[in-house]
Protein backbone atom coordinates (compact mmCIF):
# COMPACT_ATOMS: atom_id res chain seq x y z
CA UNK A 1 0.00 0.00 0.00
CA UNK A 2 2.63 2.27 0.57
CA UNK A 3 4.27 3.30 -2.49
CA UNK A 4 4.65 7.21 -2.85
CA UNK A 5 6.51 8.70 -0.08
CA UNK A 6 6.78 12.09 0.21
CA UNK A 7 9.47 13.15 2.47
CA UNK A 8 11.15 16.99 3.49
CA UNK A 9 14.29 17.92 4.22
CA UNK A 10 16.44 15.33 2.83
CA UNK A 11 19.83 16.41 1.72
CA UNK A 12 20.80 15.12 4.70
CA UNK A 13 20.82 13.87 8.20
CA UNK A 14 17.73 11.61 9.31
CA UNK A 15 15.97 12.98 6.23
CA UNK A 16 18.09 11.70 3.64
CA UNK A 17 18.42 8.41 5.43
CA UNK A 18 14.95 7.49 5.20
CA UNK A 19 15.11 8.34 1.82
CA UNK A 20 17.70 5.89 0.94
CA UNK A 21 15.98 3.07 3.27
CA UNK A 22 13.01 2.82 1.58
CA UNK A 23 14.06 3.70 -1.85
CA UNK A 24 15.76 0.34 -1.02
CA UNK A 25 12.87 -1.04 -0.25
CA UNK A 26 11.37 -0.14 -3.88
CA UNK A 27 9.14 2.39 -2.93
CA UNK A 28 9.16 5.73 -4.61
CA UNK A 29 10.55 8.53 -2.77
CA UNK A 30 9.84 12.67 -3.38
CA UNK A 31 12.04 14.40 -1.66
CA UNK A 32 12.55 17.94 -0.48
CA UNK A 33 15.15 20.44 0.98
CA UNK A 34 16.22 24.48 0.17
CA UNK A 35 19.20 23.02 -0.97
CA UNK A 36 20.39 20.33 -4.49
CA UNK A 37 19.33 16.74 -3.90
CA UNK A 38 21.96 14.36 -2.78
CA UNK A 39 20.65 11.31 -4.14
CA UNK A 40 20.86 9.53 -7.38
CA UNK A 41 18.34 7.06 -8.03
CA UNK A 42 15.82 6.64 -10.33
CA UNK A 43 13.07 6.72 -8.00
CA UNK A 44 14.18 9.37 -6.06
CA UNK A 45 12.77 13.31 -7.04
CA UNK A 46 14.23 15.83 -4.98
CA UNK A 47 12.35 19.91 -5.20
CA UNK A 48 14.88 22.68 -3.55
CA UNK A 49 12.31 24.20 -2.41
CA UNK A 50 11.46 25.89 2.05
CA UNK A 51 8.70 24.21 3.50
CA UNK A 52 7.46 27.03 4.84
CA UNK A 53 6.96 28.54 1.28
CA UNK A 54 3.16 28.02 0.55
CA UNK A 55 3.31 28.49 -3.13
CA UNK A 56 6.30 26.36 -3.46
CA UNK A 57 5.48 23.49 -1.56
CA UNK A 58 1.20 23.72 -3.09
CA UNK A 59 2.85 23.50 -6.86
CA UNK A 60 5.04 20.50 -6.01
CA UNK A 61 1.88 18.76 -4.66
CA UNK A 62 0.24 19.49 -7.90
CA UNK A 63 3.19 17.89 -9.87
CA UNK A 64 2.83 14.79 -7.79
CA UNK A 65 -0.51 14.34 -8.30
CA UNK A 66 0.14 14.49 -11.87
CA UNK A 67 2.94 12.60 -12.10
CA UNK A 68 2.06 9.87 -9.50
CA UNK A 69 -1.70 10.56 -8.78
CA UNK A 70 -0.91 9.69 -4.87
CA UNK A 71 0.60 10.36 -1.81
CA UNK A 72 1.08 7.64 0.49
CA UNK A 73 3.11 8.56 3.32
CA UNK A 74 4.03 12.25 4.48
CA UNK A 75 7.26 12.43 6.80
CA UNK A 76 7.32 15.78 8.27
CA UNK A 77 10.93 15.86 8.70
CA UNK A 78 12.50 19.20 7.57
CA UNK A 79 13.55 21.03 10.53
CA UNK A 80 16.17 23.47 12.50
CA UNK A 81 17.26 24.00 15.61
CA UNK A 82 19.23 26.77 17.68
CA UNK A 83 20.67 26.67 21.47
CA UNK A 84 20.52 30.13 23.18
CA UNK A 85 18.79 31.65 26.29
CA UNK A 86 15.78 32.95 26.10
CA UNK A 87 17.75 36.93 26.92
CA UNK A 88 19.80 36.34 24.36
CA UNK A 89 17.10 35.46 21.08
CA UNK A 90 16.87 37.57 18.50
CA UNK A 91 12.96 37.53 17.03
CA UNK A 92 14.32 36.75 13.55
CA UNK A 93 15.74 33.59 14.84
CA UNK A 94 12.33 32.83 16.72
CA UNK A 95 10.64 33.51 13.19
CA UNK A 96 13.03 31.46 11.21
CA UNK A 97 12.60 28.55 13.65
CA UNK A 98 8.86 28.49 13.78
CA UNK A 99 8.50 29.02 10.44
CA UNK A 100 10.55 26.35 8.84
CA UNK A 101 9.29 23.61 11.79
CA UNK A 102 5.82 24.52 12.45
CA UNK A 103 4.51 26.23 9.60
CA UNK A 104 6.65 24.18 7.04
CA UNK A 105 4.92 21.01 8.78
CA UNK A 106 1.48 22.77 8.48
CA UNK A 107 1.73 23.36 5.03
CA UNK A 108 2.81 20.01 3.79
CA UNK A 109 0.37 18.31 5.96
CA UNK A 110 -2.67 20.47 4.59
CA UNK A 111 -1.35 19.97 1.19
CA UNK A 112 -0.23 16.46 1.22
CA UNK A 113 -3.62 15.81 3.15
CA UNK A 114 -5.65 17.20 -0.07
CA UNK A 115 -4.38 14.53 -2.25
CA UNK A 116 -4.78 11.70 0.42
CA UNK A 117 -8.07 12.48 0.84
CA UNK A 118 -8.87 12.02 -2.55
CA UNK A 119 -7.53 7.90 -1.95
CA UNK A 120 -8.81 7.80 1.51
CA UNK A 121 -5.45 6.52 3.00
CA UNK A 122 -2.75 8.33 3.88
CA UNK A 123 0.13 8.29 7.07
CA UNK A 124 1.48 11.25 7.79
CA UNK A 125 4.38 11.71 10.96
CA UNK A 126 5.70 14.38 11.88
CA UNK A 127 8.80 14.92 13.96
CA UNK A 128 8.77 16.07 17.35
CA UNK A 129 11.80 15.85 20.33
CA UNK A 130 12.36 15.44 23.87
CA UNK A 131 13.36 18.56 24.26
CA UNK A 132 9.54 19.05 24.72
CA UNK A 133 8.59 17.13 27.67
CA UNK A 134 12.75 17.34 29.54
CA UNK A 135 11.71 21.25 29.51
CA UNK A 136 15.44 21.69 27.97
CA UNK A 137 16.79 25.10 29.11
CA UNK A 138 18.94 26.50 25.84
CA UNK A 139 16.29 25.01 23.92
CA UNK A 140 13.07 27.28 24.55
CA UNK A 141 11.82 28.22 21.18
CA UNK A 142 13.21 25.05 19.51
CA UNK A 143 11.43 22.72 21.64
CA UNK A 144 8.12 25.04 21.67
CA UNK A 145 8.11 24.81 18.07
CA UNK A 146 8.08 20.88 18.69
CA UNK A 147 5.32 21.56 21.19
CA UNK A 148 3.23 23.53 18.69
CA UNK A 149 4.05 20.03 16.11
CA UNK A 150 2.51 17.47 18.98
CA UNK A 151 -0.48 19.82 19.55
CA UNK A 152 -1.29 19.82 15.66
CA UNK A 153 -0.82 16.55 15.45
CA UNK A 154 -3.30 15.64 17.99
CA UNK A 155 -6.11 17.78 16.24
CA UNK A 156 -4.92 16.87 12.59
CA UNK A 157 -5.69 13.31 13.60
CA UNK A 158 -9.15 14.16 14.73
CA UNK A 159 -9.63 16.06 11.20
CA UNK A 160 -7.88 13.73 8.57
CA UNK A 161 -9.15 10.16 10.76
CA UNK A 162 -12.49 10.63 8.77
CA UNK A 163 -10.54 10.32 5.13
CA UNK A 164 -8.48 7.24 6.52
CA UNK A 165 -5.54 9.61 7.26
CA UNK A 166 -3.37 8.58 10.30
CA UNK A 167 -0.93 11.47 11.88
CA UNK A 168 1.58 10.59 14.91
CA UNK A 169 4.69 12.01 15.83
CA UNK A 170 8.02 10.38 16.32
CA UNK A 171 9.94 12.23 19.39
CA UNK A 172 13.74 11.08 19.23
CA UNK A 173 16.85 12.18 21.42
CA UNK A 174 19.68 13.49 20.38
CA UNK A 175 21.25 11.38 17.13
CA UNK A 176 24.35 12.45 15.60
CA UNK A 177 23.71 14.88 12.86
CA UNK A 178 24.37 18.33 11.85
CA UNK A 179 21.58 19.12 13.37
CA UNK A 180 23.64 18.79 17.28
CA UNK A 181 26.80 19.10 16.33
CA UNK A 182 27.41 22.81 17.82
CA UNK A 183 26.09 21.77 21.33
CA UNK A 184 29.01 20.73 23.91
CA UNK A 185 29.75 17.44 24.58
CA UNK A 186 29.75 18.07 28.01
CA UNK A 187 25.97 19.35 27.87
CA UNK A 188 25.06 16.50 25.38
CA UNK A 189 26.13 13.77 28.12
CA UNK A 190 24.37 15.39 31.19
CA UNK A 191 21.49 15.92 28.39
CA UNK A 192 21.32 11.77 28.03
CA UNK A 193 21.48 11.14 31.86
CA UNK A 194 17.83 12.32 31.85
CA UNK A 195 16.49 9.52 29.55
CA UNK A 196 15.82 6.15 31.03
CA UNK A 197 18.30 4.62 28.83
CA UNK A 198 21.07 6.91 28.29
CA UNK A 199 22.57 6.76 24.69
CA UNK A 200 22.27 8.96 21.86
CA UNK A 201 19.46 7.63 19.69
CA UNK A 202 20.41 6.81 15.90
CA UNK A 203 18.75 6.37 12.29
CA UNK A 204 17.62 3.57 13.36
CA UNK A 205 15.65 3.73 16.81
CA UNK A 206 13.68 6.49 14.31
CA UNK A 207 12.91 4.38 11.40
CA UNK A 208 11.30 1.63 14.04
CA UNK A 209 8.80 3.89 14.89
CA UNK A 210 8.25 5.60 11.49
CA UNK A 211 8.02 1.83 10.42
CA UNK A 212 5.30 1.16 13.20
CA UNK A 213 3.63 4.42 12.24
CA UNK A 214 2.72 3.34 8.93
CA UNK A 215 2.38 -0.41 8.83
CA UNK A 216 -1.10 -1.52 7.48
CA UNK A 217 -2.04 -2.76 11.12
CA UNK A 218 -1.40 0.94 12.85
CA UNK A 219 -5.01 2.00 11.00
CA UNK A 220 -5.86 2.25 14.83
CA UNK A 221 -3.03 4.10 16.28
CA UNK A 222 -3.16 8.39 15.20
CA UNK A 223 -2.54 11.13 17.78
CA UNK A 224 0.18 9.83 19.42
CA UNK A 225 3.41 11.44 19.93
CA UNK A 226 6.31 8.33 20.41
CA UNK A 227 9.35 9.75 22.53
CA UNK A 228 12.33 7.33 22.43
CA UNK A 229 14.92 6.72 25.01
CA UNK A 230 12.17 6.40 27.85
CA UNK A 231 11.54 9.91 27.82
CA UNK A 232 7.64 10.10 28.95
CA UNK A 233 5.79 13.45 28.23
CA UNK B 1 -15.02 34.39 -16.21
CA UNK B 2 -17.60 34.39 -13.59
CA UNK B 3 -19.74 31.54 -15.61
CA UNK B 4 -17.19 29.64 -16.72
CA UNK B 5 -16.30 29.56 -12.46
CA UNK B 6 -20.13 29.14 -12.37
CA UNK B 7 -20.08 26.21 -14.40
CA UNK B 8 -17.21 24.62 -12.72
CA UNK B 9 -18.23 24.94 -9.49
CA UNK B 10 -21.93 23.72 -10.24
CA UNK B 11 -19.85 20.60 -11.77
CA UNK B 12 -18.24 19.54 -9.18
CA UNK B 13 -21.31 20.38 -6.50
CA UNK B 14 -23.28 17.36 -8.76
CA UNK B 15 -20.34 15.55 -8.86
CA UNK B 16 -20.14 15.46 -4.85
CA UNK B 17 -23.69 15.19 -4.17
CA UNK B 18 -26.74 14.17 -5.69
CA UNK B 19 -29.29 16.32 -4.13
CA UNK B 20 -27.72 19.20 -6.75
CA UNK B 21 -28.43 17.00 -9.59
CA UNK B 22 -32.40 18.32 -9.44
CA UNK B 23 -31.54 22.14 -9.09
CA UNK B 24 -30.95 24.41 -11.83
CA UNK B 25 -27.16 26.02 -12.58
CA UNK B 26 -27.83 29.21 -10.52
CA UNK B 27 -25.25 31.81 -9.18
CA UNK B 28 -27.80 31.51 -5.91
CA UNK B 29 -27.15 28.21 -5.15
CA UNK B 30 -26.40 27.58 -1.90
CA UNK B 31 -22.98 25.61 -0.88
CA UNK B 32 -22.20 25.21 2.50
CA UNK B 33 -23.57 27.19 5.72
CA UNK B 34 -27.15 28.33 6.00
CA UNK B 35 -29.25 26.55 3.68
CA UNK B 36 -26.46 24.82 1.87
CA UNK B 37 -26.34 20.71 1.31
CA UNK B 38 -22.60 19.97 1.65
CA UNK B 39 -21.60 19.17 5.34
CA UNK B 40 -17.80 19.71 6.05
CA UNK B 41 -16.54 16.63 5.18
CA UNK B 42 -18.16 17.74 1.48
CA UNK B 43 -16.55 20.81 1.81
CA UNK B 44 -13.17 19.43 2.20
CA UNK B 45 -13.84 17.33 -0.94
CA UNK B 46 -15.07 20.07 -3.00
CA UNK B 47 -12.08 22.47 -2.28
CA UNK B 48 -9.88 20.04 -3.28
CA UNK B 49 -11.66 19.15 -6.31
CA UNK B 50 -11.95 22.68 -7.41
CA UNK B 51 -8.44 23.47 -6.46
CA UNK B 52 -7.64 20.74 -8.91
CA UNK B 53 -10.51 22.03 -11.27
CA UNK B 54 -9.15 25.58 -11.35
CA UNK B 55 -5.28 24.43 -12.23
CA UNK B 56 -6.64 22.22 -14.91
CA UNK B 57 -8.37 25.23 -16.39
CA UNK B 58 -6.19 28.26 -15.57
CA UNK B 59 -2.94 26.64 -14.95
CA UNK B 60 -2.65 28.34 -11.51
CA UNK B 61 -2.89 26.85 -8.12
CA UNK B 62 -4.92 28.69 -5.96
CA UNK B 63 -5.63 27.75 -2.25
CA UNK B 64 -9.21 27.60 -1.05
CA UNK B 65 -8.42 28.22 2.54
CA UNK B 66 -10.46 31.07 4.07
CA UNK B 67 -10.18 32.64 7.62
CA UNK B 68 -13.78 32.87 7.44
CA UNK B 69 -14.52 29.54 5.71
CA UNK B 70 -17.04 28.91 8.68
CA UNK B 71 -18.27 31.98 9.02
CA UNK B 72 -22.38 32.19 8.29
CA UNK B 73 -22.59 35.79 7.04
CA UNK B 74 -19.11 36.33 4.85
CA UNK B 75 -18.00 32.91 4.04
CA UNK B 76 -16.83 32.01 0.86
CA UNK B 77 -18.33 29.14 0.50
CA UNK B 78 -21.74 29.84 1.02
CA UNK B 79 -22.98 30.17 -2.81
CA UNK B 80 -22.47 29.73 -6.10
CA UNK B 81 -21.88 32.95 -6.86
CA UNK B 82 -19.42 34.07 -3.56
CA UNK B 83 -17.61 31.11 -4.48
CA UNK B 84 -17.10 32.30 -7.42
CA UNK B 85 -16.26 35.86 -6.83
CA UNK B 86 -13.65 34.69 -4.24
CA UNK B 87 -11.83 32.35 -7.20
CA UNK B 88 -11.91 35.45 -9.28
CA UNK B 89 -10.40 37.09 -6.35
CA UNK B 90 -7.37 34.84 -6.29
CA UNK B 91 -7.00 34.54 -9.89
CA UNK B 92 -6.75 38.33 -10.38
CA UNK B 93 -4.48 38.21 -7.26
CA UNK B 94 -1.55 36.17 -9.15
CA UNK B 95 -1.95 37.67 -12.41
CA UNK B 96 -0.99 40.96 -10.74
CA UNK B 97 2.16 39.53 -9.30
N1 LIG C 1 19.43 15.08 15.36
C1 LIG C 1 18.79 15.14 16.50
O1 LIG C 1 19.39 15.05 17.58
C2 LIG C 1 17.30 15.31 16.56
C3 LIG C 1 16.65 15.10 17.77
C4 LIG C 1 15.27 15.28 17.83
C5 LIG C 1 14.56 15.64 16.67
N2 LIG C 1 15.23 15.83 15.51
C6 LIG C 1 14.45 16.25 14.35
O2 LIG C 1 14.72 15.43 13.24
C7 LIG C 1 14.58 16.17 12.04
C8 LIG C 1 15.78 15.98 11.14
O3 LIG C 1 16.91 16.48 11.83
P1 LIG C 1 18.41 16.14 11.41
O4 LIG C 1 19.12 15.81 12.67
O5 LIG C 1 18.45 15.18 10.29
O6 LIG C 1 18.90 17.60 10.97
P2 LIG C 1 19.96 18.04 9.84
O7 LIG C 1 21.02 17.01 9.69
O8 LIG C 1 20.34 19.43 10.21
O9 LIG C 1 19.07 18.06 8.50
C9 LIG C 1 17.98 18.92 8.34
C10 LIG C 1 17.39 18.71 6.96
O10 LIG C 1 16.28 19.59 6.80
C11 LIG C 1 16.46 20.39 5.64
N3 LIG C 1 15.85 21.71 5.90
C12 LIG C 1 16.15 22.60 6.87
N4 LIG C 1 15.37 23.68 6.79
C13 LIG C 1 14.53 23.48 5.74
C14 LIG C 1 13.50 24.25 5.15
N5 LIG C 1 13.13 25.45 5.62
N6 LIG C 1 12.85 23.73 4.07
C15 LIG C 1 13.19 22.52 3.57
N7 LIG C 1 14.16 21.75 4.10
C16 LIG C 1 14.83 22.23 5.17
C17 LIG C 1 17.96 20.41 5.41
O11 LIG C 1 18.32 20.58 4.05
P3 LIG C 1 18.62 22.04 3.37
O12 LIG C 1 19.68 22.68 4.22
O13 LIG C 1 19.02 21.71 1.99
O14 LIG C 1 17.31 22.79 3.44
C18 LIG C 1 18.37 19.00 5.86
O15 LIG C 1 18.19 18.07 4.80
C19 LIG C 1 14.32 17.61 12.46
O16 LIG C 1 12.93 17.90 12.42
C20 LIG C 1 14.81 17.65 13.88
O17 LIG C 1 14.18 18.64 14.64
C21 LIG C 1 16.58 15.67 15.42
Amino acid sequence: MNNIFLISGTRKGIGRELCLHFLSKGATVIGCSRGEGSIQNENYCHYSLDVSDETAVTAMVREIAEKFGRIDVLINNAGIASMNHILLTPVSSVKKIISTNFIGTFIMTREAAKLMTKNKYGRIVNMATVATPLRLMGEAIYASSKAAIVNFTEIASKELAEFNITVNAVGPTPVKTDLIKNVPKAKMESLLQLQAIHRYGTFKDILNCIEFFIAPGSDFITGQTLYLGGVNP
Amino acid sequence: MKKQLGKMIFDQLVDIKDDYLDLKEEQTIPIYGMDGKLDSLELVNLIVNLEEAVYANFGINVTLADEKAFSQKSSPFLTVHSLSEYIKTLLAAVSDE
